[in-house]
Protein backbone atom coordinates (compact mmCIF):
# COMPACT_ATOMS: atom_id res chain seq x y z
CA UNK A 1 0.00 0.00 0.00
CA UNK A 2 0.95 3.21 -1.04
CA UNK A 3 -0.38 6.77 -0.44
CA UNK A 4 -0.50 9.44 -3.31
CA UNK A 5 0.56 12.59 -1.82
CA UNK A 6 3.02 14.62 -1.32
CA UNK A 7 2.68 15.79 2.22
CA UNK A 8 3.20 12.14 3.65
CA UNK A 9 6.89 12.93 2.55
CA UNK A 10 7.29 14.79 5.96
CA UNK A 11 5.96 11.35 7.63
CA UNK A 12 8.49 9.46 6.18
CA UNK A 13 11.24 11.42 6.76
CA UNK A 14 10.06 10.83 10.19
CA UNK A 15 10.25 7.25 10.09
CA UNK A 16 13.35 6.99 8.49
CA UNK A 17 14.66 9.08 11.41
CA UNK A 18 13.06 6.54 13.59
CA UNK A 19 13.88 3.44 11.59
CA UNK A 20 17.53 4.45 10.78
CA UNK A 21 16.62 5.07 7.30
CA UNK A 22 16.48 1.60 6.53
CA UNK A 23 14.07 2.10 4.22
CA UNK A 24 14.76 5.21 3.11
CA UNK A 25 18.10 4.87 1.05
CA UNK A 26 16.77 7.10 -1.52
CA UNK A 27 16.63 10.50 0.06
CA UNK A 28 13.54 12.56 -0.78
CA UNK A 29 14.28 15.68 -2.64
CA UNK A 30 11.43 17.25 -4.12
CA UNK A 31 9.01 19.37 -3.08
CA UNK A 32 5.16 18.64 -3.69
CA UNK A 33 5.48 20.26 -7.01
CA UNK A 34 8.52 19.18 -8.20
CA UNK A 35 8.54 16.45 -11.09
CA UNK A 36 5.79 16.81 -12.65
CA UNK A 37 6.03 17.03 -16.75
CA UNK A 38 3.24 16.97 -18.99
CA UNK A 39 0.81 17.43 -15.78
CA UNK A 40 1.75 13.98 -14.45
CA UNK A 41 4.11 13.27 -11.42
CA UNK A 42 6.14 10.25 -10.96
CA UNK A 43 3.96 8.35 -7.78
CA UNK A 44 7.10 6.30 -6.25
CA UNK A 45 7.48 2.77 -5.42
CA UNK A 46 5.93 0.76 -8.05
CA UNK A 47 3.79 -2.09 -8.17
CA UNK A 48 2.82 -2.43 -4.25
CA UNK A 49 6.14 -4.20 -3.68
CA UNK A 50 7.91 -1.07 -2.36
CA UNK A 51 7.93 0.18 1.27
CA UNK A 52 9.11 -1.26 4.34
CA UNK A 53 7.02 0.46 6.51
CA UNK A 54 3.36 -1.27 5.59
CA UNK A 55 0.99 1.23 6.30
CA UNK A 56 2.67 3.91 7.76
CA UNK A 57 3.87 5.39 4.92
CA UNK A 58 6.91 5.34 5.36
CA UNK A 59 7.85 2.72 2.60
CA UNK A 60 9.41 3.66 -0.87
CA UNK A 61 12.32 2.10 -2.06
CA UNK A 62 11.66 -0.64 -4.38
CA UNK A 63 13.65 -2.81 -3.12
CA UNK A 64 12.82 -3.03 0.06
CA UNK A 65 10.83 -5.56 -0.34
CA UNK A 66 7.89 -5.41 2.42
CA UNK A 67 4.51 -6.67 0.84
CA UNK A 68 1.95 -4.52 1.03
CA UNK A 69 4.12 -1.72 2.23
CA UNK A 70 2.78 2.11 1.28
CA UNK A 71 5.13 4.68 0.35
CA UNK A 72 4.29 8.12 -1.01
CA UNK A 73 3.32 9.01 -4.93
CA UNK A 74 4.16 12.34 -4.60
CA UNK A 75 7.12 14.41 -5.74
CA UNK A 76 8.86 13.51 -8.96
CA UNK A 77 12.29 11.75 -7.94
CA UNK A 78 10.80 9.38 -5.20
CA UNK A 79 9.03 11.01 -2.83
CA UNK A 80 8.80 9.15 0.59
CA UNK A 81 11.73 6.61 -0.78
CA UNK A 82 11.57 5.17 -3.85
CA UNK A 83 13.09 6.04 -7.32
CA UNK A 84 9.89 6.17 -9.08
CA UNK A 85 9.77 4.25 -11.83
CA UNK A 86 8.34 6.84 -14.55
CA UNK A 87 5.45 3.85 -15.77
CA UNK A 88 3.52 4.85 -12.48
CA UNK A 89 2.29 8.48 -12.38
CA UNK A 90 -0.17 10.77 -11.08
CA UNK A 91 -1.63 13.79 -13.21
CA UNK A 92 -1.06 16.86 -11.41
CA UNK A 93 -2.94 19.38 -13.24
CA UNK A 94 -6.45 19.82 -13.14
CA UNK A 95 -8.86 16.68 -14.64
CA UNK A 96 -10.67 16.40 -17.40
CA UNK A 97 -10.98 13.34 -18.87
CA UNK A 98 -11.72 10.07 -16.65
CA UNK A 99 -8.76 8.92 -16.61
CA UNK A 100 -7.02 12.23 -15.59
CA UNK A 101 -9.95 12.29 -12.65
CA UNK A 102 -8.41 8.43 -12.06
CA UNK A 103 -5.18 8.83 -11.63
CA UNK A 104 -4.99 12.63 -10.40
CA UNK A 105 -2.37 13.22 -7.41
CA UNK A 106 -4.01 13.41 -4.41
CA UNK A 107 -3.11 12.81 -0.37
CA UNK A 108 -4.94 9.47 -1.01
CA UNK A 109 -3.55 6.20 -0.10
CA UNK A 110 -3.22 3.89 -2.74
CA UNK A 111 -1.76 0.26 -3.60
CA UNK A 112 -1.05 -0.94 -7.05
CA UNK A 113 -2.14 -4.35 -8.61
CA UNK A 114 0.59 -5.57 -10.57
CA UNK A 115 -1.46 -7.47 -13.18
CA UNK A 116 1.98 -8.78 -15.21
CA UNK A 117 2.85 -10.52 -12.10
CA UNK A 118 -0.06 -11.65 -10.44
CA UNK A 119 -2.23 -12.58 -13.38
CA UNK A 120 -0.29 -15.71 -15.47
CA UNK A 121 -2.90 -15.85 -17.74
CA UNK A 122 -3.04 -12.20 -19.13
CA UNK A 123 -1.78 -12.60 -22.63
CA UNK A 124 0.90 -9.85 -23.48
CA UNK A 125 -1.57 -7.56 -21.37
CA UNK A 126 -4.74 -8.76 -23.01
CA UNK A 127 -7.44 -10.47 -21.65
CA UNK A 128 -7.90 -14.02 -23.36
CA UNK A 129 -11.84 -14.56 -24.46
CA UNK A 130 -13.79 -16.32 -21.63
CA UNK A 131 -14.28 -20.23 -21.11
CA UNK B 1 -35.62 -10.63 -17.04
CA UNK B 2 -38.99 -11.49 -17.25
CA UNK B 3 -41.25 -12.39 -14.69
CA UNK B 4 -40.77 -15.64 -14.31
CA UNK B 5 -37.34 -16.11 -13.73
CA UNK B 6 -37.81 -13.33 -11.37
CA UNK B 7 -40.54 -14.94 -9.25
CA UNK B 8 -38.15 -18.06 -9.19
CA UNK B 9 -35.51 -15.73 -7.81
CA UNK B 10 -37.90 -14.96 -5.37
CA UNK B 11 -38.94 -18.30 -4.39
CA UNK B 12 -35.09 -19.20 -3.70
CA UNK B 13 -34.93 -15.64 -1.97
CA UNK B 14 -37.42 -17.33 0.45
CA UNK B 15 -35.69 -20.24 0.51
CA UNK B 16 -32.17 -19.04 1.87
CA UNK B 17 -34.10 -16.21 4.49
CA UNK B 18 -33.17 -13.41 2.10
CA UNK B 19 -35.23 -10.00 1.16
CA UNK B 20 -38.95 -10.66 1.76
CA UNK B 21 -39.82 -11.41 -2.11
CA UNK B 22 -42.31 -9.84 -3.54
CA UNK B 23 -44.11 -12.26 -5.74
CA UNK B 24 -44.61 -15.20 -3.58
CA UNK B 25 -46.59 -15.29 -1.16
CA UNK B 26 -45.08 -16.65 2.48
CA UNK B 27 -47.55 -15.98 5.58
CA UNK B 28 -46.65 -15.24 8.63
CA UNK B 29 -49.02 -14.65 11.64
CA UNK B 30 -46.37 -12.39 13.38
CA UNK B 31 -46.42 -10.23 10.35
CA UNK B 32 -49.03 -6.95 10.38
CA UNK B 33 -50.92 -6.11 7.22
CA UNK B 34 -49.14 -3.32 5.22
CA UNK B 35 -52.19 -1.80 4.64
CA UNK B 36 -52.86 -1.48 8.28
CA UNK B 37 -49.70 0.61 8.99
CA UNK B 38 -50.44 4.43 9.39
CA UNK B 39 -51.86 6.16 6.23
CA UNK B 40 -50.01 7.71 3.64
CA UNK B 41 -48.13 4.21 2.40
CA UNK B 42 -46.02 4.83 -0.36
CA UNK B 43 -45.10 1.20 -1.77
CA UNK B 44 -41.95 0.45 -3.37
CA UNK B 45 -39.55 -1.99 -4.69
CA UNK B 46 -35.78 -3.01 -6.22
CA UNK B 47 -32.88 -3.36 -4.72
CA UNK B 48 -31.52 -4.50 -1.68
CA UNK B 49 -28.75 -2.06 -1.23
CA UNK B 50 -31.19 0.39 -0.56
CA UNK B 51 -33.06 -1.43 1.93
CA UNK B 52 -31.02 0.55 5.02
CA UNK B 53 -31.79 3.91 3.52
CA UNK B 54 -35.43 3.94 3.28
CA UNK B 55 -35.62 1.92 6.65
CA UNK B 56 -33.64 4.96 8.17
CA UNK B 57 -35.63 7.62 5.97
CA UNK B 58 -39.11 5.36 7.11
CA UNK B 59 -38.49 5.83 10.33
CA UNK B 60 -37.81 9.44 10.30
CA UNK B 61 -40.95 10.47 8.67
CA UNK B 62 -43.05 8.23 10.46
CA UNK B 63 -42.04 10.47 13.04
CA UNK B 64 -42.43 13.98 11.19
CA UNK B 65 -44.80 16.43 11.09
CA UNK B 66 -46.06 14.89 7.73
CA UNK B 67 -45.83 11.59 8.28
CA UNK B 68 -45.39 9.16 5.74
CA UNK B 69 -45.07 5.23 5.60
CA UNK B 70 -42.63 3.39 3.57
CA UNK B 71 -42.88 0.12 2.56
CA UNK B 72 -40.23 -1.32 0.79
CA UNK B 73 -39.79 -4.78 -1.19
CA UNK B 74 -36.37 -5.52 -2.01
CA UNK B 75 -35.91 -9.26 -4.07
CA UNK B 76 -33.03 -6.85 -6.33
CA UNK B 77 -32.57 -4.05 -8.66
CA UNK B 78 -33.88 -4.96 -12.15
CA UNK B 79 -37.25 -5.31 -10.06
CA UNK B 80 -37.90 -1.25 -10.26
CA UNK B 81 -38.12 -1.60 -13.93
CA UNK B 82 -40.46 -4.72 -13.70
CA UNK B 83 -42.60 -2.65 -11.55
CA UNK B 84 -43.21 0.05 -14.59
CA UNK B 85 -42.87 -2.46 -17.86
CA UNK B 86 -46.06 -1.43 -19.45
CA UNK B 87 -46.09 -5.34 -20.84
CA UNK B 88 -46.41 -6.63 -17.20
CA UNK B 89 -49.54 -6.12 -14.81
CA UNK B 90 -46.56 -6.03 -11.75
CA UNK B 91 -47.58 -6.07 -8.37
CA UNK B 92 -46.30 -6.54 -5.14
CA UNK B 93 -47.02 -9.35 -2.83
CA UNK B 94 -46.04 -11.23 -0.24
CA UNK B 95 -44.22 -9.68 2.47
CA UNK B 96 -41.95 -6.47 2.46
CA UNK B 97 -40.49 -4.24 4.94
CA UNK B 98 -40.84 -0.87 6.81
CA UNK B 99 -39.61 1.01 10.02
CA UNK B 100 -41.53 3.34 12.11
CA UNK B 101 -41.34 5.82 14.95
CA UNK B 102 -38.65 3.11 16.89
CA UNK B 103 -36.28 2.62 14.53
CA UNK B 104 -37.02 -1.34 13.93
CA UNK B 105 -37.20 -2.81 11.05
CA UNK B 106 -40.00 -4.92 10.52
CA UNK B 107 -42.18 -7.19 7.98
CA UNK B 108 -45.56 -6.81 6.66
CA UNK B 109 -47.51 -8.78 4.81
CA UNK B 110 -48.87 -7.00 1.37
CA UNK B 111 -52.46 -7.55 0.14
CA UNK B 112 -53.50 -10.63 -1.28
CA UNK B 113 -54.38 -9.39 -4.19
CA UNK B 114 -51.31 -7.26 -4.48
CA UNK B 115 -50.57 -3.46 -4.94
CA UNK B 116 -48.75 -1.37 -7.18
CA UNK B 117 -45.34 -0.09 -6.69
CA UNK B 118 -45.37 3.81 -6.50
CA UNK B 119 -41.71 3.97 -7.01
CA UNK B 120 -38.82 2.17 -8.14
CA UNK B 121 -34.93 1.98 -6.79
CA UNK B 122 -31.59 0.54 -7.82
CA UNK B 123 -28.06 1.78 -8.11
CA UNK B 124 -27.73 1.68 -11.61
CA UNK B 125 -29.78 3.06 -14.76
CA UNK B 126 -32.22 0.90 -16.26
CA UNK B 127 -30.52 -0.22 -19.92
CA UNK B 128 -28.56 -2.15 -17.70
CA UNK B 129 -31.29 -4.31 -16.71
CA UNK B 130 -31.83 -7.84 -18.72
CA UNK B 131 -34.17 -6.87 -21.64
CA UNK B 132 -34.31 -3.35 -21.43
CA UNK B 133 -33.32 -1.29 -23.78
CA UNK B 134 -34.71 2.29 -22.88
CA UNK B 135 -36.49 3.74 -19.70
CA UNK B 136 -40.38 2.70 -20.62
CA UNK B 137 -42.84 5.67 -21.76
CA UNK B 138 -44.29 7.65 -18.94
CA UNK B 139 -41.58 6.61 -16.15
CA UNK B 140 -39.12 9.41 -14.57
CA UNK B 141 -35.58 9.04 -13.59
CA UNK B 142 -34.69 10.53 -10.83
CA UNK B 143 -31.33 11.03 -9.19
CA UNK B 144 -30.41 10.18 -5.33
CA UNK B 145 -27.83 10.11 -3.43
CA UNK B 146 -24.63 8.08 -4.72
CA UNK B 147 -23.39 4.73 -3.32
CA UNK B 148 -20.18 2.66 -4.55
CA UNK B 149 -19.93 -0.72 -5.44
CA UNK B 150 -17.29 -2.51 -3.24
CA UNK B 151 -14.73 -5.66 -3.61
CA UNK B 152 -15.07 -7.23 0.15
CA UNK B 153 -13.11 -10.02 1.74
CA UNK B 154 -12.73 -11.56 4.97
CA UNK B 155 -11.10 -9.11 7.32
CA UNK B 156 -8.27 -12.30 7.66
CA UNK B 157 -7.05 -11.98 4.08
CA UNK B 158 -3.95 -10.33 3.52
CA UNK B 159 -5.53 -9.20 0.06
CA UNK B 160 -5.46 -5.04 0.06
CA UNK B 161 -6.08 -4.61 -3.94
CA UNK B 162 -7.88 -6.05 -7.02
CA UNK B 163 -7.39 -4.78 -10.72
CA UNK B 164 -10.09 -4.99 -13.43
CA UNK B 165 -8.29 -7.33 -15.28
CA UNK B 166 -8.27 -9.86 -11.70
CA UNK B 167 -12.05 -9.27 -11.50
CA UNK B 168 -12.20 -10.18 -14.91
CA UNK B 169 -10.00 -13.42 -13.94
CA UNK B 170 -12.26 -14.28 -10.59
CA UNK B 171 -15.40 -13.63 -11.56
CA UNK B 172 -14.99 -14.91 -15.35
CA UNK B 173 -12.77 -17.96 -15.14
CA UNK B 174 -13.04 -18.98 -11.46
CA UNK B 175 -10.92 -21.90 -10.50
CA UNK B 176 -9.48 -21.60 -13.95
CA UNK B 177 -8.57 -18.46 -13.92
CA UNK B 178 -5.51 -18.76 -11.94
CA UNK B 179 -6.15 -15.35 -10.27
CA UNK B 180 -4.48 -16.42 -6.96
CA UNK B 181 -5.79 -16.08 -4.10
CA UNK B 182 -9.58 -15.92 -5.39
CA UNK B 183 -9.23 -19.55 -7.50
CA UNK B 184 -12.11 -21.40 -5.59
CA UNK B 185 -15.44 -21.42 -6.81
CA UNK B 186 -17.00 -22.04 -3.91
CA UNK B 187 -15.81 -19.29 -2.15
CA UNK B 188 -15.83 -16.20 -5.17
CA UNK B 189 -19.24 -15.40 -4.02
CA UNK B 190 -21.68 -13.76 -6.92
CA UNK B 191 -24.84 -11.91 -7.05
CA UNK B 192 -27.08 -12.60 -10.49
CA UNK B 193 -27.91 -10.51 -13.42
CA UNK B 194 -30.78 -9.04 -11.59
CA UNK B 195 -28.51 -7.11 -9.31
CA UNK B 196 -26.81 -3.62 -9.18
CA UNK B 197 -23.57 -4.38 -7.85
CA UNK B 198 -23.37 -7.76 -10.19
CA UNK B 199 -24.41 -5.31 -13.43
CA UNK B 200 -21.38 -2.83 -12.26
CA UNK B 201 -18.86 -5.21 -11.83
CA UNK B 202 -20.05 -6.95 -14.82
CA UNK B 203 -19.77 -3.49 -16.68
CA UNK B 204 -16.20 -2.71 -15.29
CA UNK B 205 -14.14 -6.05 -15.50
CA UNK B 206 -16.52 -7.00 -18.78
CA UNK B 207 -17.26 -10.43 -17.59
CA UNK B 208 -21.23 -10.88 -18.87
CA UNK B 209 -23.34 -10.25 -15.97
CA UNK B 210 -25.06 -13.41 -16.50
CA UNK B 211 -21.96 -15.63 -16.83
CA UNK B 212 -20.18 -15.20 -13.49
CA UNK B 213 -18.91 -17.81 -11.82
CA UNK B 214 -19.13 -18.22 -7.65
CA UNK B 215 -21.81 -19.20 -5.81
CA UNK B 216 -25.22 -16.70 -5.75
CA UNK B 217 -25.72 -15.20 -2.54
CA UNK B 218 -28.72 -13.88 -3.56
CA UNK B 219 -28.05 -10.45 -1.44
CA UNK B 220 -26.11 -7.77 -0.02
CA UNK B 221 -26.58 -9.48 3.40
CA UNK B 222 -25.71 -12.51 1.94
CA UNK B 223 -22.90 -11.75 0.01
CA UNK B 224 -21.48 -10.10 3.82
CA UNK B 225 -22.15 -13.17 5.58
CA UNK B 226 -20.59 -15.56 3.11
CA UNK B 227 -17.53 -13.72 2.56
CA UNK B 228 -16.96 -13.07 6.13
CA UNK B 229 -17.97 -16.96 6.95
CA UNK B 230 -15.54 -18.52 4.23
CA UNK B 231 -14.07 -21.74 5.15
CA UNK B 232 -10.87 -20.14 3.63
CA UNK B 233 -10.54 -16.49 4.53
CA UNK B 234 -7.89 -16.06 2.07
CA UNK B 235 -10.01 -17.64 -0.86
CA UNK B 236 -12.78 -15.96 -0.19
CA UNK B 237 -13.97 -12.62 -2.42
CA UNK B 238 -17.19 -10.64 -3.37
CA UNK B 239 -18.91 -7.84 -3.75
CA UNK B 240 -21.65 -5.60 -1.96
CA UNK B 241 -23.02 -1.91 -2.01
CA UNK B 242 -21.08 0.02 0.14
CA UNK B 243 -23.02 0.80 2.72
CA UNK B 244 -23.33 -2.69 3.21
CA UNK B 245 -19.37 -2.93 3.64
CA UNK B 246 -19.03 0.05 5.60
CA UNK B 247 -21.42 -1.49 8.17
CA UNK B 248 -19.59 -4.93 8.69
CA UNK B 249 -16.20 -3.77 8.35
CA UNK B 250 -16.16 -5.82 11.87
CA UNK B 251 -16.36 -9.04 9.59
CA UNK B 252 -15.49 -7.77 6.06
CA UNK B 253 -12.68 -5.65 4.44
CA UNK B 254 -12.87 -2.95 1.33
CA UNK B 255 -10.11 -4.11 -1.44
CA UNK B 256 -8.44 -1.51 -3.33
CA UNK B 257 -9.76 -1.29 -6.71
CA UNK B 258 -7.59 -0.32 -10.07
CA UNK B 259 -9.52 0.25 -13.13
CA UNK B 260 -8.45 0.19 -16.34
CA UNK B 261 -5.39 2.54 -17.15
CA UNK B 262 -5.38 3.55 -13.48
CA UNK B 263 -1.77 2.95 -11.72
CA UNK B 264 -3.21 2.52 -8.65
CA UNK B 265 -6.11 1.08 -6.84
CA UNK B 266 -7.76 3.45 -4.45
CA UNK B 267 -10.28 2.47 -1.90
CA UNK B 268 -13.81 4.72 -1.61
CA UNK B 269 -12.06 6.44 1.32
CA UNK B 270 -8.66 7.83 0.85
CA UNK B 271 -7.67 5.37 3.22
CA UNK B 272 -8.97 1.88 4.31
CA UNK B 273 -10.68 2.87 7.77
CA UNK B 274 -11.82 6.14 7.38
CA UNK B 275 -15.14 7.57 6.10
CA UNK B 276 -14.66 10.45 4.13
CA UNK B 277 -15.64 9.11 0.76
CA UNK B 278 -12.94 11.57 -0.96
CA UNK B 279 -11.84 9.58 -3.41
CA UNK B 280 -15.59 8.35 -4.08
CA UNK B 281 -16.38 12.47 -4.49
CA UNK B 282 -13.40 13.54 -6.14
CA UNK B 283 -13.93 10.69 -8.85
CA UNK B 284 -11.01 8.74 -8.00
CA UNK B 285 -12.47 5.61 -6.78
CA UNK B 286 -14.37 4.15 -9.94
CA UNK B 287 -17.25 1.88 -9.10
CA UNK B 288 -20.01 4.69 -8.01
CA UNK B 289 -23.04 5.81 -9.61
CA UNK B 290 -26.01 7.81 -8.07
CA UNK B 291 -29.22 6.06 -6.86
CA UNK B 292 -31.65 5.67 -9.46
CA UNK B 293 -35.32 6.08 -8.15
CA UNK B 294 -37.94 5.72 -10.73
CA UNK B 295 -41.93 6.98 -10.83
CA UNK B 296 -44.85 7.22 -13.29
CA UNK B 297 -45.15 10.99 -14.63
CA UNK B 298 -47.17 12.96 -16.47
CA UNK B 299 -46.38 14.82 -19.68
CA UNK B 300 -44.44 17.53 -17.56
CA UNK B 301 -42.30 15.34 -15.73
CA UNK B 302 -43.49 15.44 -13.03
CA UNK B 303 -44.53 12.57 -10.43
CA UNK B 304 -48.05 11.40 -10.72
CA UNK B 305 -48.02 9.92 -6.96
CA UNK B 306 -48.04 12.52 -4.42
CA UNK B 307 -46.40 9.87 -2.11
CA UNK B 308 -43.83 9.05 -4.43
CA UNK B 309 -43.29 12.64 -5.50
CA UNK B 310 -42.82 13.56 -1.46
CA UNK B 311 -40.37 10.80 -1.01
CA UNK B 312 -38.01 11.46 -4.33
CA UNK B 313 -38.16 14.59 -4.11
CA UNK B 314 -36.87 14.34 -1.08
CA UNK B 315 -34.06 12.18 -1.83
CA UNK B 316 -33.33 14.40 -4.86
CA UNK B 317 -33.37 17.57 -3.32
CA UNK B 318 -36.21 18.84 -5.26
CA UNK B 319 -38.89 18.92 -2.29
CA UNK B 320 -38.54 20.55 0.69
CA UNK B 321 -38.21 17.60 3.71
CA UNK B 322 -40.46 18.33 6.81
CA UNK B 323 -38.37 20.77 8.85
CA UNK B 324 -38.06 17.91 11.80
CA UNK B 325 -36.10 15.06 9.23
CA UNK B 326 -32.59 16.31 7.76
CA UNK B 327 -32.38 14.19 4.87
CA UNK B 328 -28.57 14.78 4.66
CA UNK B 329 -28.04 13.61 7.99
CA UNK B 330 -30.40 10.11 7.18
CA UNK B 331 -27.98 9.72 3.92
CA UNK B 332 -25.04 10.49 5.04
CA UNK B 333 -25.93 8.35 8.39
CA UNK B 334 -26.58 5.46 5.74
CA UNK B 335 -23.28 5.75 4.25
CA UNK B 336 -23.89 7.35 1.11
CA UNK B 337 -22.80 10.42 -0.44
CA UNK B 338 -25.52 13.42 -1.16
CA UNK B 339 -25.08 14.98 -4.43
CA UNK B 340 -24.41 18.48 -2.59
CA UNK B 341 -20.80 16.23 -1.45
CA UNK B 342 -19.70 15.69 -4.85
CA UNK B 343 -16.97 17.55 -6.61
CA UNK B 344 -17.52 15.12 -9.77
CA UNK B 345 -20.68 13.37 -11.55
CA UNK B 346 -20.48 10.87 -14.46
CA UNK B 347 -22.50 10.44 -18.11
CA UNK B 348 -24.70 7.28 -17.26
CA UNK B 349 -23.52 3.82 -15.72
CA UNK B 350 -19.58 3.86 -15.26
CA UNK B 351 -19.64 6.52 -17.89
CA UNK B 352 -17.24 9.42 -18.17
CA UNK B 353 -16.45 11.40 -15.04
CA UNK B 354 -16.42 15.57 -15.07
CA UNK B 355 -16.33 18.27 -12.44
CA UNK B 356 -18.73 19.40 -10.75
CA UNK B 357 -19.92 21.94 -8.77
CA UNK B 358 -23.33 21.76 -6.80
CA UNK B 359 -25.58 24.71 -6.15
CA UNK B 360 -25.05 24.80 -2.70
CA UNK B 361 -22.48 22.40 -1.38
CA UNK B 362 -21.83 20.70 1.43
CA UNK B 363 -18.67 18.62 1.40
CA UNK B 364 -17.42 20.40 4.44
CA UNK B 365 -20.96 19.02 6.29
CA UNK B 366 -20.46 15.78 4.63
CA UNK B 367 -16.88 15.51 5.72
CA UNK B 368 -17.98 16.70 9.54
CA UNK B 369 -20.90 14.25 9.84
CA UNK B 370 -19.30 11.14 8.21
CA UNK B 371 -15.40 11.84 10.17
CA UNK B 372 -16.23 13.93 12.94
CA UNK B 373 -14.09 16.11 11.55
CA UNK B 374 -14.69 18.79 9.06
CA UNK B 375 -10.76 18.88 8.63
CA UNK B 376 -9.72 22.61 7.33
CA UNK B 377 -12.91 23.83 6.64
CA UNK B 378 -14.26 27.22 8.71
CA UNK B 379 -17.50 26.89 10.57
CA UNK B 380 -20.11 29.45 10.09
CA UNK B 381 -23.47 31.25 10.85
CA UNK B 382 -24.11 33.01 8.09
CA UNK B 383 -21.93 34.53 5.20
CA UNK B 384 -20.01 37.11 7.33
CA UNK B 385 -18.52 34.47 8.82
CA UNK B 386 -16.77 33.49 5.09
CA UNK B 387 -14.57 36.53 4.12
CA UNK B 388 -11.29 35.29 4.05
CA UNK B 389 -10.54 32.86 1.54
CA UNK B 390 -12.77 31.53 -1.40
CA UNK B 391 -15.27 29.79 0.36
CA UNK B 392 -17.29 32.90 0.57
CA UNK B 393 -20.63 31.03 0.95
CA UNK B 394 -21.89 29.74 4.30
CA UNK B 395 -23.97 26.33 3.45
CA UNK B 396 -24.81 24.13 6.52
CA UNK B 397 -22.52 25.22 8.86
CA UNK B 398 -19.36 25.49 6.94
CA UNK B 399 -17.98 28.27 4.20
CA UNK B 400 -18.04 26.66 0.93
CA UNK B 401 -17.07 28.08 -2.20
CA UNK B 402 -20.50 28.34 -3.92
Amino acid sequence: MRTNKLKLTSLALGLCALLGAAACDDEPTDSPDSGAEGGRVSRAGSGGKGGAGGKGGAGGSEDEGGKGGESSNEGGKGGAGGSGSGDDECFDGEPKETAQFLNRCTDSECEAFDNAERLPLLEDGKLPPLP
Amino acid sequence: MNSLRRAGIALILAAVGGAAPPLCSIASAQNVDCESLPQPIVYGVGGSAQRPLFSKLGAKLAASEEKLTVVYASPGACFAMDAFNPEEDYKLTGTANYTLEDGAEKTCQLPAAGVKAAFGSMQVGPTLCPNVTKLYDGVGDFEGPVSTTNFIVPVQSSQNVISAEAAYFVFGFGDQGQAEPWIDNNLIIRRNDTSAVQLYVALASGVPAAKFKGIDAMTNANSIKFVAEASNKEAAIGFVSGENADDNRDTVRTLAYQHKDQTCGYWPDSTPTKFDKRNVRNGQYYLWGPTHLFAKVNGSGEITDENARRLIGYLSGTVTPPSDVNILDVTIDNGNIPQCAMQVKRDGDLGAISSFQPDEPCGCYFEAKATGSAGDCTECESDDDCESGSAKFCRHGFCEVK
